[in-house]
Order: C-alpha cells, then structure tokens, then sequence
C-alpha cells in the first residue's frame, strides 16, 4: 500500500471515527469539564483571604496580586466556610462541597491547570493534549504538588524516582554497568524529555528528533558529514541504548556484532575471522559517526578516518 | 565558574544574613536537641505565633470571631543552609580503569553547600547550589518577580573518566600511550530570562546555554588501511557549543496562542580539528584522521495553538533551519512539521490525531579530496549523492473512561520513511555494505490497547499490548513483526506499605532479511529479537522515623541472526545480555535525639555472550563475553549539634568487577568517598 493511499485510509478513518464519537458524545454532559473550567455551579466565592486564615502559606495563593484563587481551582467555597466545625479536635471547613478533583477522569483534573496556562502564553505545554502522558492517563497533579514546597516543580534531585513510580524498567536500565550520570544526580530525566508532551509523535523527547536531542551534548556527532552513515545517524538508538546499556558506550549490543548484524560480510576469507571476531569495529572505523576524510578507494566513505 | 558561583554564595549570605530569617523550629532554649513530632513540625512551618488568628475583613459573618488552626501543609517559607567541609576520595584499580568512579574527579577537597529560599513577595528568590570539588557542583537559581519576571540558571559541573580500552588483536604500532588515562572536564551553564507584559499574556524570552567539554580522550584508527595495523594515540579536546534562543509569544484575541523563536547554535572544537598518524611506516604517507568539523546551526520555529480548554483544540508547529559543516561545506537543510488535534467528545470520550513530517535534504561538493593510497599522491573522486530523507509519522488515539478509576485507550500510529540518492549508497559491488542496503520507503504500522485501573486510593494496575507490523523494514535491525505486552501497578495494601510490579516482553522478528548482491549467492537470513524486563519493589514505613525498601529489576536481550561469514556460508549468532540487580535501601529519622542515619546498597550483575560457530582465536571470548559485578553502599548520617548547627558524615563505596578473567579484567577498581560537613540551618 502506497504513502498515499495509507494517509488516505487514514484520513477516512479519522473522519469516521469523529462522527461516530460524535454521535457517541452527543449525551456526553461535559459536565466535569465545566466544573473544572467554571468553578462550580451554586456556590458564592468568598475570596482568597477567608481561606487564608487557615492556609495562609500556600505558594499559588500567597502572591500578592492574586495571581491564582484559591477557588479558581476547588471550586467557589461559600458553602464550605458557613459549615464550619470540630473534626478531629480542630476546626474544620465542610471540604466535601469544594470539587473532589481527585475523582474526576485524568484530563479533567489537568483542566484545572490547562484553563489558565493554556490561556497566558506557556509555551511548555503547547502539546500536552495530544501528549503521551495525558492520552495515558496522566494528569498535573500526579506530578506536581500544588501546595508543596517553595516551588511547585520537581527537583532534578528527586525526579528520577518519581518518574520510575511509572517508569520502572527504566530503573533496571539505569541500574546497567553503563548509564548516562542519572543516578550519580548530574542528569535529569528533564534533559532529553519534555514530560508535557512532544511535538513529535515519537517519545517525549526534549528536541524535535532524537539526534537533535543527543546533540545537545554530543555535538561533536552532530555533522552533517561528507559521509553519513546513512540515515542511522538520525536515530541514535538504532546502535546505543538511551538510559543504559551492558556494553561500553550504550551500545545495544556488543562489537562487532552490533556492526555483525548489517555488515555480516565483512572480508570473504575465512583466515580473517580473527578481524571480524576478534576486533573492535571502531578500532579502524574510528570515524563511525560520519566523517568528512575519504580513505583509500573512490569516494565512497567508509569511517576508516 | 564555581568560583563565579561561591562568590555569589558569600555575596548572597552578606545581603541576607541569618538573623534575618527567625528560628522557628523550636528547637531553641529549653527545647534545644529536641526532636520535633511532624506534626508539631508543620505547626512550626505555618508562621502560627500560638496567638488566635482573627478572621480578615471581607469573610462571612457567621464565622467572624472564631478562631482557626494554623496552615498544616502548606510550605512557603524562607531558610537558609549552609555546609562546609571536605571531601576525600580513593581508588584502588586496574592499570588503566577508573570505572568504579565513572562519574567522579578522584581528588580531595573542599566541599560545601548552600540552600536558600527567601520570599520578599512578590519577589520569589531560590538557590540550591553544592560542590563536591572543583569540577563537580551543581547550582540551579531562580529569581522571580510575580509573574512579569523569571530568571532561571542552572549550572552543572561534572567530570568523567573515560577507559582506556586495550586493542585485543593488533599488530605494531599498537597502543603507542599504554599507561594514559582519559578523563574530560563537563559543564553546563543554561540561562532563560523570561519577561512578562503586566497583566498581559506577551512574553519576550533568551535563552543561553554553553556546554564545554575539555580533556583528554583516547583514539584509535587503522594505521594504514592494510594487514592488521593499528594505532592508538592520545587526543586533546576543547568542545565548545553555544546556543542561544531568543523569541516572543502571546495569546491572540483570547482565540489562540502564538510563539516565534530563532536559534543560533555553534558547535566550535577548539583544539585539533584532526588526527595524524604519529607513526608513518616507510614508504608511506602521513594521512590525516578523524576530523570533528566546526558547525553552525540556525533554526526559526512557528508554533501556535489553540485554547487547550477548548473541547476541541489543536497545536501547530512548523521548523525550517539549516546546519553548515564549516570544514567541508556539507549542508543539511530542514524543515518539519508537526500538528495535533484533540477532541473531547464527552467527560469520558477523548480522541487524538497527531500527524509530523520531517525533510532532510543534504549537499555535498560533487568531489572529495582522496587521500593517498600508498605512494601515490592525492588527487580527487566523484563524491556520490548523499542521501536525503523525508519521514512522515502519525498517531490516532481514542480515551474512554467507562469510569473515573478506568481508562481505556487505543492508538494507532504509521512511521513511514522515504530516502532519496539510497541507490547510491548500496553499491553491491562493495562486498561490506551489502545488508546494510537502505530501502527506499518504509512504513511501520503500530497498533496499541491499554486499560488502567485505579481500584482504591494509591492504587494503579495498568496492561497494554502493542504489536507493529512493517511489510520492508528498512535495516536489518528493524522488525517485521513485533510484539509488546506489559503488567503494571502499583499496590497500597495498607498505610505505609506500598508494592510496585512491572514486567514487559517483547519479540521481535525479520525473517525475510535478503541480500540484494549480483556476487552472493541468494542467501535466506533470519533475525529473533527477545526483550524482556521485569520489576518488583516493596517500601515500608515501618515505624515513625523508620522507612525500609527493596527493589529488584531484571532485564535480558536476546537475538538470534543469521551472519554472512562467506560468499555461500551464513551462520547462526546467537547473542544475549542479561542483568539482575536489587537494592536495599533504609532511614531512620531518631524520635528523641536529632540524629537521621540513611544507607543504599546495590548490587548489579550483568552477564552476556554471543557465538560465532566458526573457529576463532582464544582471545575472542574476552571480547564477545561479558560477566560484570557494580556494587554500591552509601551510608549517611545528619546530627543536629546546638541550634540549626549539625554536622553531616557520609561515605561511600563503588566497586566494579569484571568477572571474566581475561584482559578486560583490568578494568577492576574500587572507589571509596568519604565526606564531613558543618551545616547551619537558618529559618
């Protein structure tokens, strides 16, 4: 099946699937979302500084200019404050009217970010509706801490073991006899992903492309080249593993059969086994990343230097 | 730079000194050593003086008078910490490894922290900087004012020791430095001023980021292009890439949102651009090697999107650019582009369409410069075309939550990928390239189903399946068919105790590799890839103070592929890796002295071969075989001395271990840290 017809088929699908999830939605209330959106319906907002007689500290709302109500995200609290009472030996507001935002489907408790930061220009999550996290089920709030300490984003010293309360293969990885310096605390998961989304349908990954995201630091690598090595070099994973590896450098597998696999003939004669068994590829393709040096030969390219 | 930084520490200090910051802990006069409940902690951390808060102005009337609880979790408050010390390190090793301590400058020194948050608002100011020695420290800063200013830096400094790898099978000249080690110097320092329009969502940004690399890392090429000559020479390097960002963006009408940014990176290798043979055997001629081109790069970016609270709703992007090698005047021009749309068709009914396209299009000069082969001198070739690119991806996903703990997804994704000038490039009559042939197109179908499932608070299971099918992959190491299924969760079965689960398997195939050569034989290859991962961590917080915790990961590659060995002899490798690794991990915070104690240990195994099923020299299992130990413990103890003033003890110990006892057994070491600091704590 040609490019075309597969975008085609594809196109129609998309079409399809809208007007039957149309169809589907039309009883679809929404109701959730404008709780999220709008506050909610029947109560009067009694302003921040009812609420800060107890939480006085919180980072939102502690800005001075109001730069985000408390209500803005639980929802207008009248009912709350004129139920005043003793829980537990202290004085307690009747919480129960406020939105219970932590039963509400994923994407909808993100809303309660996404009215505001969608609405003042931040740009960091100019695709997180479409991003893997939200599609999967992950929501803001199962990253960042809305009222808890002086900054609401992760610490890159602690990142790493929130993100593998999901992520816990990548642990394993980390845990290899080479690793980039994640657990040593000098890399972040921040530093090659965009947890907010990408706008690349691949992984989340910082940059637009994988290469563009290693080369932030292995610019050396970066090229263009006289002598590519083919389009591999776009796609660094296709020979390194990203997060860690068993063999040197983040190989994805061991020389030479990491080479072995797409140039298994290298030399015809059988007494040169000890060069294709026995031998680090890049000890003579040193230049395997691309190379702007022909060797010998008709300017074909070959790594040798 | 860390000098920078310490200045600006001693600078910040003398600006804010320390009585400015009251001592709320408690810990003060008659209460001094006492430890502090957490609960009594957070009513410490609320600002409350004891005194009953009376209601502001402007709250209702029924509740005016009566008196309140302070804050309970709510943190915004300003402290200061500052350590000093020193640090002292050790290794014992192999000749020529330092692996133990791959990430650390084995040197003693002077070490020291400092940790400030101060909240004058609505000026917000953070620092949390920390230096180990002179090449590892970290500091990252922010300074905002409400929402119209926003500085952020942050500042990391690191050193890696490289290996010095052993040729296993050479002839002279060989390693002509046995006894050098490698090591380079990394630092990253990466600035974003953003300002804002007052009350208005405009925004205007910089961003600055110099990355350096220096020191000396170890090269090894072909001495001569025949027979089994190898060299190995030190090289020095001095990377430097800078990149600076600057752009605007805003809301539009309140309809949607628009951001333009321009990039200028330049990537400039400051030492030798190339290598030269330090050997050049008789008759011979001298030939330059690895050459690490100066490259610049510019980009513009358009993106904009639409209210993401919109039930519908979309993102654009749209990149163009272009990176120049200044060495060899090859050129890479791009452009990309990117969209999304969202549809929330009810609470619980969510679609996705997300569609990129990205081209590559390369230039070269129609000739190169040839070098010698033998005696004869330069001269020139006809360069073939390079090779250019155009991939399109797409994804379609649809969300359904029957329920608010259930989500079900489906996703479809297509990742085709189409190669100009590929023809030239899978020259058969270059015997070594020959499956390394490039397809002209390739598509890749994914399909993808996932549940997850909150069952209780603090609870989450997840499964998914995938399975992709691509009829031509492109490379050998691409699948034909693959497939993907993963068991996820996380378990509270009761307070305090929290079990995670994870297990994944793959399996991959190519099984119709061909070999398109006029001077093979047809040869029918085969590829089998498994991939398995598996996990399983328990944490418990046993008892006030005290939290315990083990994980264990497994992991295990293993391919099957058929390799050409000869013109009518293709053989079965086979090839896998395996890993084991657990950790144990503890702290112990003391309820009546304020004494904190912390201690990991990990342990990693990984073991791997493959097999040629050909004859082969003695020396080939030292480098198809691998059997590795990593060893870790870290053991720490805080202890508050009188008033915020305490002390922190740390020690370490990393061990790597290769277990086969070959040549690589060199790469054995053991590094010990050990660290005494003086901390004070101001609030």
């Amino acid at each position: 099946m040609g490019m075309r017809n597969t975008l085609t088929a594809i196109g129609a699908a998309a079409v399809l699937l809208y007007a039957a999830l149309g169809w589907a939605g039309t009883s679809g209330s929404h109701e959730d979302y404008k709780a999220m959106v709008a506050g909610r319906a029947g109560a009067e907002l009694v302003g921040n500084k009812t609420c800060w007689n107890c939480h006085m500290n919180d980072t939102h709302a502690a800005q001075e200019g109001a730069v985000v109500n408390c209500e803005d995200c639980h929802g207008a609290g009248d009912l709350a404050v004129k139920d005043l009472h003793e829980e537990k030996g202290r004085m307690a507001c009747n919480y129960k009217t406020f939105i219970n935002i932590s039963e509400l489907p994923k994407p909808a408790q993100s809303m309660v970010c996404i009215k505001c930061h969608s609405g003042n220009a931040t740009f960091n999550l100019h695709n997180w509706n479409a991003g893997a996290h939200n599609l999967n089920g992950v929501s803001c709030l199962d990253c960042h801490n809305m009222h808890h300490g002086d900054n609401l984003k992760p610490s890159r010293a602690d990142m790493d073991k929130m993100c593998y309360n999901c992520h816990q293969n990548v642990r394993a990885q980390f845990m290899l006899p080479t690793h980039h310096a994640v657990p040593e605390g000098k890399v972040a998961c921040v530093d090659c992903h965009n947890p907010h989304g990408s706008p690349n349908p691949g992984p989340m990954l910082l940059r637009q492309t994988v290469k563009e995201t290693c080369v932030r630091c292995h610019a050396e690598k970066e090229g263009p080249f006289v002598f590519e090595h083919s389009d591999v070099m776009e796609d660094c994973t296709a020979c390194h593993f990203a997060h860690g590896s068993a063999n040197d450098n983040l190989l994805a597998q061991r020389m030479p059969y990491l080479c072995l696999q797409c140039h298994g003939n290298h030399s015809m004669t059988t007494e040169d086994t000890s060069r294709r068994f026995g031998t680090n590829c890049t000890d003579c393709h040193s230049s395997i990343h691309g190379s702007d040096l022909n060797g010998i030969g008709s300017g074909n390219g070959r790594f040798l230097r | 730079m860390a000098r920078h930084l310490l200045m600006v520490t001693l600078l910040l200090l003398l600006v804010f000194p320390g009585n400015a910051f009251p001592d709320t802990s408690g810990a003060s006069g008659d209460d001094a050593g006492k430890m502090m409940t957490q609960e009594e902690e957070l009513y410490a951390l609320s600002d409350y003086s004891g005194s009953d808060v009376e209601m502001v102005s402007g709250s209702t009337g029924e509740t005016a008078g009566m008196t309140y609880p302070p804050a309970q979790h709510f943190l915004l408050r300003d402290d200061v910490t500052f350590g000093l010390g020193a640090r002292f390190t050790g290794l014992t090793s192999g000749a020529d490894s330092m692996r133990a301590a791959e990430y650390d400058y084995l040197h003693d020194s002077v070490a020291g922290g400092l940790s400030l948050h101060y909240y004058p608002l609505p000026w917000m100011l953070d620092l949390d900087f920390g230096i180990e020695n002179s090449k590892d420290y970290d500091a990252d800063l922010g300074v905002k004012f409400r929402d119209m200013i926003m500085l952020d830096y942050r500042s990391m400094g690191m050193y890696h020791n490289m290996d010095h790898n052993l040729f296993l099978n050479t002839q002279a000249p060989g390693d002509l430095e046995p006894d050098a080690l490698y090591g380079v110097t990394i630092r990253d320092n990466d600035l974003t001023l953003t300002l804002k329009s007052p009350g208005r969502p405009y925004h205007v940004y910089v961003n600055l980021r110099q990355f350096d690399k220096d020191g000396t890392v170890q090269q090894r090429f072909d001495s001569n292009s025949f027979g089994n000559n190898k060299e190995s020479v030190s090289r020095d390097i001095d990377w430097r890439t800078q990149e600076l960002t600057a752009g605007v963006n805003g809301n539009v009408m309140g309809l949607f949102e628009l951001d333009y940014h321009h990039t200028v990176k330049r990537f400039d290798n400051q030492a030798d651009r190339l290598m030269a043979h330090t050997i050049v055997p008789p008759g011979l001629i001298l030939r330059d090697h690895n050459s690490i081109p100066d490259v610049i790069t510019h980009e513009n970016v358009i993106s904009v999107h639409s209210n993401q609270a919109w039930p519908l709703s979309g993102a654009a992007t749209v990149a163009w650019g272009s990176k120049d090698n200044e060495y060899s005047g090859t050129r890479a021009d791009f452009d990309r582009y990117y969209g999304d749309v969202t549809y929330r068709i009810s609470d619980s009914i969510f679609a996705a369409v997300k569609y990129g396209r990205q081209n590559l299009n390369v230039t070269n000069l129609d000739t190169v410069l040839v070098t010698a082969n033998m005696t004869v001198a330069p001269g020139t070739a006809v360069l073939r075309d390079s090779m250019s690119t155009k991939r399109d991806r797409g994804e379609v996903s649809l969300n359904y939550y029957p329920a608010a703990n259930l989500l079900l997804l489906a996703q479809y994704k297509l990742d085709s990928v189409d190669r100009r000038n590929y023809k030239g490039w899978n020259d058969t009559a270059l015997d070594d390239i020959i499956l390394s042939a490039a397809r002209g197109s390739s598509i890749n179908h994914t399909g993808r189903l996932s549940a997850t499932l909150t069952p209780m608070k603090h609870t989450k299971l997840r499964a998914s399946f995938t399975a992709t099918y691509n009829g031509d992959p492109s490379f050998v190491t691409d699948f034909q068919n693959s497939y993907e299924g993963r068991v996820w969760g996380t378990w509270t079965p009761s307070p305090g105790l929290v079990l995670n689960a994870d297990a994944k398997i793959f399996r991959g195939d190519n099984p119709a590799l061909s070999v398109p050569s006029a001077t093979l034989a047809e040869l029918d290859l085969n590829r089998d890839v498994e991939k398995d991962t598996a996990g399983l961590g328990v944490t418990w917080y046993a008892v006030p103070g005290l939290t315990l915790g083990t994980h264990y990961d497994y992991m295990r590659f293993k391919a099957r592929q058929t390799i050409v060995v000869a013109t009518t002899n293709i053989k079965e490798v086979p090839y896998w890796d395996t890993s084991h690794g657990y950790t144990v991990f503890g702290a112990y915070c003391f309820q009546n002295i304020p004494l904190s104690l912390a201690a990991d240990f990990t342990q990693a195994w990984t073991r791997g071969t493959f097999f040629a099923e050909t004859a082969a020299p003695d020396i080939l299992a030292s480098l198809s075989d691998q059997k590795i130990r990593d060893t870790r413990l870290n053991v720490k103890a805080d202890y508050e001395v009188y008033r915020g003033w305490g002390t922190t003890l740390a020690y370490g110990v990393s061990q790597f271990r290769d277990m086969w006892s070959y040549e690589l057994a060199e790469r054995n070491s053991t590094a010990h840290y050990g660290s005494v600091m003086l901390t004070k704590k101001f609030k």
